[in-house]
């Protein structure tokens, strides 16, 4: 009797821990696949999804009256402000022009079908601009802007994703992480043209003046390079490029492959590269210089005065952990970066 | 520098058994010194018990009558040969127990940097480019069940619909496979290429490098037929491409059928643990990403360098990551290009489909080990990795064989029985906490995935444990007699669940 | 010019907060989801161990004397020829004095081993029919088979020179279990206090596993002394290899996910 007793208690024991593991066994409390994630990683996702959901709802009369309207002349527009702080904690419609009023904070959606105007220090959650969208000073953008045309001002932050159809316009010390546009401009931008400084992707140019280095290619055509590397001045090369140290592509020279650096990489001025850039450290590209891209970096991409990322005819992306760089660079694509600015104290 | 730390490892690799099992051999100087006190006071108490019950430790008293038996000539050689016996399985255990400790700290260290150290996933963000043509090949042998899903998400991705061609692998199926491709074809004229096998060698190998020669791409996109990819997914699995040293790129696979049965869930926690985990760790810490065979592209200019595909292995998956990385080029993780697959819902399919893999990845260590050993250009550290990733198919059968050795000491120990004691009383202890680094990577794996009560199923892993060593075992057995008998290796197909009502 | 650079540094740390903050909807994928291993939780993990250490040392005295009544307690009832004695193990002053039960080393008479192996051919044969679903427990009953059958080949072959006694397996169960609980608050700390629960939480996983142990282990003991008693030495290569220290650790292991089940800290 006792023995039963004994090894009923031992038993009881030993299974006490595992009645969690048997009760899920059993009940399949977590027995799903792993859910799908819906987000999508296209940058305009959420503001089509916004377009239809608006649409559809501003065709209701009675749901019409969730958004704040504004036009030039209602109480919310620049003209009629007293410019104090103020928040709207409503979806808000524009159905015109309308130049909006400083320090305003919009908590949800702005669906507006022309050109707007925000006022200096606007705290805008999102917003879906079919026209042009011009950023004064100071204000910071949460979750997503699109329009056709984005001006932002100086020291704007654009946290989450910005997209426009033409072109975005950026003044100095922005912070951004996620750009798309056909153009991208930074800073004032001279009035030089690029093709009259021979800065763009034309295979037809003249490349006489360079100098072919001749590289030892692997199977593939990759020319390997273990330790750092120097490509002298006005240098042509024509495959694609590894070096398991840093890299440094002189003046004036053209690479037509890919490259990629287990160090990183210095491209000093008006170097051509057609093919991509992928570097485990910082990419540095100088004055005048041209990239097709990707631009690939996993930790700081700068870029000098004039660089330009992609083409007209073919836009690129540069991806990297922070993104500085000076007047008059060009990025035909997009921008994706992790972190708001390039942190100096590891320099 | 590199050659210094190469040296140092490979004396800690080779030595340093060799120095525990000399620790070993002077019997008493291997117990910790906090349990001196401990075995001494079990010494005399063992000789207090030989007086009372009169019960004689043959063991120990060859060790104190060694005088009686010096002139014993016979004796002592028996002796000897015993104690060399000894010596030598107990060498053995103790470089098993190196090895599996050297498997637990990695799994420990992999799962520390997944949860805390910088995640890398460089390429993931690329989003306007000039894309590179991409032919996505569906392997499908008897697929009916799976491959209409499959074909209709893939004609829905992002991708620049000139540059992509979807190509299903329809290999000398017996079922309504080829029915339903060509219908597919029909409905969505110029979408899909498909390429029907009726003959040649069986096998998916065989079958990618027949659909080779229909291809002009530059990147290659392999599924199976089951899988199901999210609009993203082709463009994610590319664009590492970008980067002229990737040669293959690898996504992560989550089972569909997690909640069919205790094997599935099994299956769920392991496979988490192996790719949000194990996978994404080495590609934090550049070390040798495993290309799976699906769910992962192939630069088509890589692979024609390394030779193609080889249709006489079993793991060709395995031994193409093996052949990029011997041949500079690196292997690509993306933890976010996640792809829905089903896995084996029977315990027997599940065997067979271990012992392939463990087949096939034994294969790749007797092809490659050398050659990764004199390798120029990789890092210590993933030519450590690479080793270990070589290797992780014969700790299976060498826990097997820890097991056996320790029982075998357990009962013919001639030496001081207290130590003996200790050192397969450490290998069970071992053997056991060992495993805690698995149970730790798992249960991290769902931590990240945000999962809450799946991860109560862990103390069931240990009967997927107890199958994996037995069908890693029984297979390494019979390649073993495939060598001896000169025997065909075979391609088992893994059964499919899915309704075939689509 | 120091306090500029904290200045800045505590400007752009929490520049960096806003703009993770702002990233996280995009990026908090489950593919690329990291965290921070704070100070505070890395002075959790030698602290909460440290004391639990200490406090299973303070307490491990009364902890014996009840494993000491337990095992009086069900000797008498079970009926076994065992006496207890206190055993000091370790040093001076960190030494634990743990019960061990003194147990004849029973050889198996010729009827048990037959018994015996009947039984394990039965389990053979239960592991061949068993369905191909309980696949695993098939090739456990082959393991605990195996096992068995070298024990019944041992003592058929050559009883005399078994090395071990029947009260030193139970005594060295006993010691390695409270080693085990010794290293289960590390063990802890090193694959669990580094997650984002709450500290309660952390502190009830580890005592519930200490509780569970210490409740545990007495039985363990007992089971053993019961089988090497009842059914001689026969038994004590199975009850080591499978039912030794490998019991105690599954608990551990069952407990671990349950307590990762747990909800997180926000």
């Amino acid at each position: 009797m006792w023995d039963i007793a004994f090894f009923t208690a031992f038993f009881a024991i030993l299974l006490l821990p595992f009645t969690p593991a048997i009760k899920e066994w059993l009940l399949k409390k977590d027995a799903t696949p792993l859910w799908r994630v819906s987000t999508n990683d296209e940058v305009r996702h959420f503001s089509d999804r916004f377009k239809v959901f608006a649409d559809k709802e501003l065709s209701m009369a009675f749901i019409k009256d969730s958004y704040k309207i504004i036009t030039p002349d209602s109480e919310f527009s620049a003209a009629r402000s007293n410019k104090l702080f103020r928040v709207i904690d409503k979806k808000v419609y524009v159905p015109e022009s309308v130049r909006l009023p400083d320090n305003n904070v919009y908590t949800q959606e702005i669906y507006a079908k022309s050109h707007v105007e925000f006022g200096r220090k606007t705290k805008i959650y999102a917003a879906l601009v079919l026209g042009n969208v011009k950023l004064d000073d100071e204000c910071i953008v949460t979750r997503w802007l699109q329009a056709n045309v984005i001006e932002v001002g100086e020291s704007c932050k654009l946290f989450g994703r910005v997209s426009a159809d033409k072109k975005i316009e950026i003044k100095s010390n922005c912070i951004f992480s996620r750009l798309n546009a056909p153009i991208i401009e930074f800073g004032a931008q001279d009035n030089i043209d690029r093709e009259d400084l021979g800065i763009t992707q034309d295979r037809q140019k003249d490349i006489s003046h360079l100098r072919k280095v001749k590289c030892e290619l692997d199977a593939a055509g990759r020319c390997i390079i273990n330790g750092d590397c120097i490509i002298p001045p006005y240098s042509l090369i024509s495959c694609d490029l590894i070096v398991r140290g840093s890299l440094k592509i002189s003046h004036g020279s053209l690479i037509l492959g890919n490259i990629k650096a287990y160090k990183s990489i210095s491209i000093e001025s008006r170097v051509t590269i057609e093919g991509s850039i992928v570097s485990r450290a910082d990419i540095l590209a100088g004055d005048w210089s041209y990239l097709q891209g990707p631009v690939i970096s996993e930790k700081n991409v700068k870029l000098g005065h004039g660089a330009t990322v992609g083409s007209v005819g073919q836009s690129s992306t540069i991806t990297a952990l922070a993104f500085a760089c000076a007047d008059n660079v060009l990025v035909y694509g997009t921008i994706n970066v992790r972190l708001p600015e390039i942190d100096t104290a590891d320099d | 520098m590199r050659k210094l730390i190469n040296i140092i490892a490979i004396l800690c690799l080779v030595v340093m058994p060799q120095f525990v099992m000399a620790q070993v051999a002077r019997q008493n100087d291997v117990v910790p010194v906090g349990i001196i006190t401990l075995l001494s006071e079990m010494k005399d108490d063992t000789e207090a018990d030989n007086k009372a019950d009169n019960k004689t430790d043959k063991a120990l008293t060859l060790v104190e009558d060694d005088e009686d038996l010096l002139g014993n000539q016979l004796d002592e050689r028996a002796w000897t040969l015993a104690t060399i016996v000894y010596r030598i399985l107990t060498a053995i255990l103790l470089i098993i127990i190196f090895l599996m400790a050297f498997y637990s700290v990695r799994h420990y260290v992999f799962t520390l940097n997944r949860v805390f150290g910088d995640q890398r996933y460089p390429y993931l963000d690329i989003d306007s480019a000039n894309w590179p043509s991409v032919t996505v090949l569906v392997a499908a042998h008897n697929e009916e069940a799976v491959i209409a899903g499959a074909l209709n998400a893939l004609l829905n991705v992002d991708y620049p619909r000139d540059k992509i061609r979807i190509m299903p692998m329809n290999d000398r199926s017996t079922d309504r496979t080829r029915e339903i491709i060509d219908a597919l074809v029909e409905r969505y004229p110029g979408a899909i290429t498909p390429f029907h096998r009726s003959s040649g060698k069986p096998g998916k190998a065989a079958a990618l490098k027949d659909a080779m020669k229909l291809l002009d791409s530059e990147i290659i996109v392999v599924f199976d037929a089951d899988y199901l990819p999210s609009r993203g997914l082709v463009k994610q699995l590319v664009s590492p491409f970008f980067d002229p040293e990737v040669g293959a790129t690898m996504g992560r696979v989550v089972p569909q059928n997690v909640g069919s049965n205790l094997l599935t869930r099994i299956l769920d926690l392991e496979r988490s643990g192996g790719y949000q985990v194990d996978q994404q760790a080495r590609m934090n810490l550049h070390l040798v990403p495993q290309y799976g065979g699906t769910v992962g592209g192939i630069r088509v200019n890589a692979l024609e360098s390394i030779g193609g595909w080889r249709d006489d292995v079993l793991a060709e998956d395995t031994d193409l990551t093996y052949r990029l990385l011997l041949n500079d080029w690196k292997v690509v993780y993306q933890n976010r290009s996640e792809c829905y697959e089903e896995v084996p819902e029977v315990w027997s399919v599940r065997m067979k489909q271990i012992m392939r893999w463990a087949k096939g990845h034994n294969q790749a260590m007797i092809s490659h080990t050398i050659g990764l050993f004199k390798k120029q250009g990789l890092t210590f550290f993933e030519k450590l990795d690479g080793l270990a990733l070589l290797g992780v198919y014969v700790m299976a059968p060498l826990l097997m064989l820890a097991w056996v050795i320790s029982i075998i000491l357990f009962y013919f120990t001639p030496s001081f029985i207290v130590t003996t004691f200790i050192v397969f009383f450490s290998f069970v202890l071992f053997s056991a906490l060992g495993n805690f680094a698995a149970f730790f990577q798992m249960a991290a794996a769902t931590y990240l995935d945000g999962s809450r009560h799946r991860i109560r199923l862990l103390p069931f892993v240990l009967f997927g444990f107890v199958i994996s060593v037995v069908a890693i075992s029984q297979a390494t057995l019979s390649q073993l007699l495939d060598i001896f008998l000169k025997r065909e290796m075979k391609w088992d197909k893994t059964q499919r669940y899915r309704n075939t009502n689509h | 010019m120091n306090t500029k650079n904290k200045a800045t540094a505590r400007k752009r740390k929490e520049l960096n907060d806003d703009y993770a903050k702002s990233r996280l909807q995009y990026h908090q994928h489950r593919a690329m989801r990291s965290y921070k291993l704070p100070k505070s939780i890395l002075i959790e993990m030698f602290l909460l161990p440290m004391l639990f250490s200490l406090f299973f040392f303070g307490v491990l005295e009364y902890i014996a004397n009840g494993w000491s009544k337990f095992f009086d307690f069900w000797a008498d009832k079970l009926n076994l020829p065992l006496f207890v004695i206190t055993k000091v193990y370790g040093w001076d002053w960190l030494a634990v004095p743990l019960p061990f039960i003194e147990i004849p080393s029973v050889f198996p008479s010729l009827t048990l081993w037959v018994v015996i192996l009947m039984i394990t051919l039965a389990v053979i044969v239960l592991s061949l029919l068993l369905p191909a679903k309980l696949l695993p427990l098939s090739y456990l009953l082959r393991v605990v088979a195996f096992i068995q059958l070298t024990s019944q080949a041992f003592f058929w072959w050559n009883a005399e020179s078994y090395l071990y006694t029947a009260a030193g397996q139970t005594e060295s169960l006993l010691v390695f279990t409270v080693l085990l609980m010794f290293l289960v608050p590390w063990m802890h700390a090193l694959t669990y206090y580094i997650f984002n629960y709450s500290r309660p939480k952390k502190v009830l996983f580890t005592f519930l596993t200490l509780l569970m142990l210490v409740v545990f282990a007495p039985f363990h003991v007992m089971f053993h002394a019961y089988f090497l008693i009842n059914y001689s030495l026969l038994m004590m290569p199975l009850l080591f290899f499978l039912f030794g220290v490998l019991m105690p650790i599954m608990i551990c292991v069952a407990l671990y996910g349950w307590s990762m089940s747990w909800e997180r800290a926000t």
